[in-house]
Order: structure tokens, then sequence, then C-alpha cells
């Protein structure tokens, strides 16, 4: 499977995210943010960083780029796209994605491995996450707060699209476990059709044991396999 | 002519920053705050002679879109006869690489 990985002025994990598609047997290519079309791809990752220096609110003006209409235009027809940290801001300014990421509760930077609850294995983000796996990942954000109003809210819930949530080590949704106030401990989304999603934590920084953790691998492990599905759905 | 853009958060929104200066001045012995808010400020200086009402128009548009996050934050904009500020970036022409390289959709 090929992968486009986004590239904006200060973006910094987009080298993670291509060394962990590569690792895991796949490969990346990155998409400078000035490219009006993103070639060959299969799925895009809007990597983690300070797009444009985060300036005015993070990922106001990424979202502006050339390469986001192509992007737009990739997620309309289907295509599979997932924002990590700077990414998840991207996608919700974008509109791609519901509600918006805000400074954290406590008004700190947040540097830390966290526990992840999947909360729903129906999606091509988490359909290869074992059942019941608590994952362990990095987080890294200021302004990693999910924030959206009632209704949003309900049907986020009611279309289940709460992917993954804080949680303690024992899987449990506590107030200790979230580390920016999110609202129901939310730490990624997807969007209705279900091939758009965001998270704040890292699961490219977590692919390998050599890293602390290699948790992350099963969100990427679930793209794969939603690609090869995809790609056997065509053929046939 | 001169823009200006008033930002704050909406109130259903978590304001730790508003939170934590109340909190402060409070311990300074300011008393009888009941709440504070922080947003950002916007200025825009805007050619002499411009149409007011499509500049109002275009602006709102702006702080639509770009300017404001309507998910979490509500604005208020006001139009004025103001000169515009005395400010190197307003009388500047721009130079190519300087321009913003994008355009609003």
């Amino acid at each position: 499977m090929n992968f486009s990985i986004l590239q904006f002025p200060a973006s910094n994990c987009d080298q993670d995210a291509v060394h962990a598609v590569r690792l895991l047997g796949h490969s990346a290519h990155l998409v400078w943010h000035k490219d009006a079309s993103l070639g060959d791809t299969d799925c895009v990752i809007v990597p983690g960083g300070f797009s444009y220096g985060d300036y005015l609110r993070c990922g106001a003006i990424a979202r502006f780029s050339p390469v986001m209409q192509a992007v737009k235009q990739f997620a309309d027809n289907g295509g599979l796209v997932l924002g990590i940290c700077n990414g998840f801001q991207v996608l919700t300014e974008a509109g791609l994605l519901p509600g918006a990421l805000i400074r954290n509760r406590d008004l700190q930077f947040h540097c830390e491995n966290i526990f992840l609850k999947t909360t729903t294995n129906d999606s091509p983000f988490t359909s290869k996450i074992p059942a019941g796996k608590i994952l362990r990942v990095p987080i890294a954000h200021g302004e990693g707060c999910y924030f959206a109003d009632e209704v949003t809210l309900a049907n986020l819930k009611a279309n289940n699209q709460i992917l993954w949530q804080y949680c303690d080590a024992n899987g449990n949704l506590t107030d200790t476990a979230n580390p920016n106030g999110a609202l129901q401990n939310i730490a990624g989304i997807c969007n209705e059709k279900r091939n758009v999603a965001g998270l704040m934590p890292h699961p490219e920084r977590a692919c390998e044991p050599l890293l602390g953790s290699d948790d992350g691998k099963w969100v990427f492990e679930s793209i794969f396999a939603a690609l090869k599905e995809k790609t056997a759905a065509r053929a046939a | 002519m001169k823009a200006k853009i008033i930002i704050t958060p909406k109130k259903a929104v978590l304001d730790p920053q508003g939170k934590t200066v109340q909190t402060a001045l409070e311990h300074m012995g300011y008393n009888g705050i009941i709440g504070v808010h922080i947003g950002k400020y916007i200025e825009i200086d805007l050619a002499p002679g411009t149409d007011k009402a499509a500049a109002a128009k275009a602006l709102n548009e702006a702080a639509h879109k770009l300017l404001s996050n309507p998910v979490i934050e509500d604005y208020k904009l006001e139009i004025t006869e103001e000169a515009p500020s005395n400010m190197p970036n307003a009388t500047e022409p721009r130079r190519p690489g300087r321009a913003l390289d994008f355009d609003l959709d």
C-alpha cells in the first residue's frame, strides 16, 4: 500500500509517520503543502507538528493550503485519511471532522504516555485492534481538549463515531486519566462515513518495542487490512 | 478605514486562561469579579475609499471561515473611519514570497 504523508511548514511528525509505515512493510512518500495533487495514494496521513506556527488557531491556516483541497476531494471519494495530533486539528478546522480542539484544561503542554481504550472496532482505523486491548501510546500537545456542542456530541455517540477514549491502565474512563479535559475522555473520532479519522495521541511513535511500546501498530494494521479489503473488492 | 474584530470563546467552551486570570485577580484582592473571558483582537487596515458595506460583507465571511472558529468562538466586527495604523506592514508593498500563499475557498 502507498501512503501520502503531508508536510506543512513546521510539521514535525511527518518523518515519524513515514518511518512507521515503512517499518510495517508498506511504502510512504511525503507530499509538500503546496502540491495540488496527492499522486498515487491509498491513504493520507496528516501528521503532527505546529503547521504554520499554529498561528491564529492550531490548524487554521493549514486547512487552506493547496494540498488540503486534494485531501478533501480524496476524502469525498471515500479515501482513508488519518489526522494525528496537529493533523487532527487540521481536519477539524477543515470541516472534515466535527468539533474542535482547544487549550488543555490545565494550560500545560502534556508530553507523556497515556492509555487508550478503543471504543469501537467498527472502523478502518480500529478493526484489527484486539478486543479489550488497552493501548499505551504517547501524547504531546498543548491544545488537545476535544470540544463539540451537545448536538454534535449526541450525533457522535448515536453514530458510533468515537474511536478512542483516554482511560487508566485498567481501561476505566476516569477523570484523572483524562490528560487535557476532553469531553467524555475523547481522544479520537471518525466522520459519519467512517473514512476520515483523527486522534491526539501518536500511534506512529509507538510501533516498535525499542520505543517503549508497539501498541500503535494496531492502528496501522487496521488501515492496511481495510485497504487490502478495498483492493480485493475492486479486483472482484 | 479600519476593521476591528473581537473574538471570544463561546459560553459553553472551557476557558482555562480566563479562569486562571480570574483566580489571580481574586488573589490580588479585586472583588466582585464573576467571570473573565480571554479572546483575541484583530485589527485590519482597509484602503482609503473602501466601500463599507462591501467590506463588512467580505470580512464577515472571512471571520466565519478563517479568523474565528464558529464551533468554539463568537466574534464581533466593527468598521470605523479611523486612519490605518502607522505600522510598517500597513504601507510597505508586499514583496513576492511574503504574500500568503493560499486562497480562501
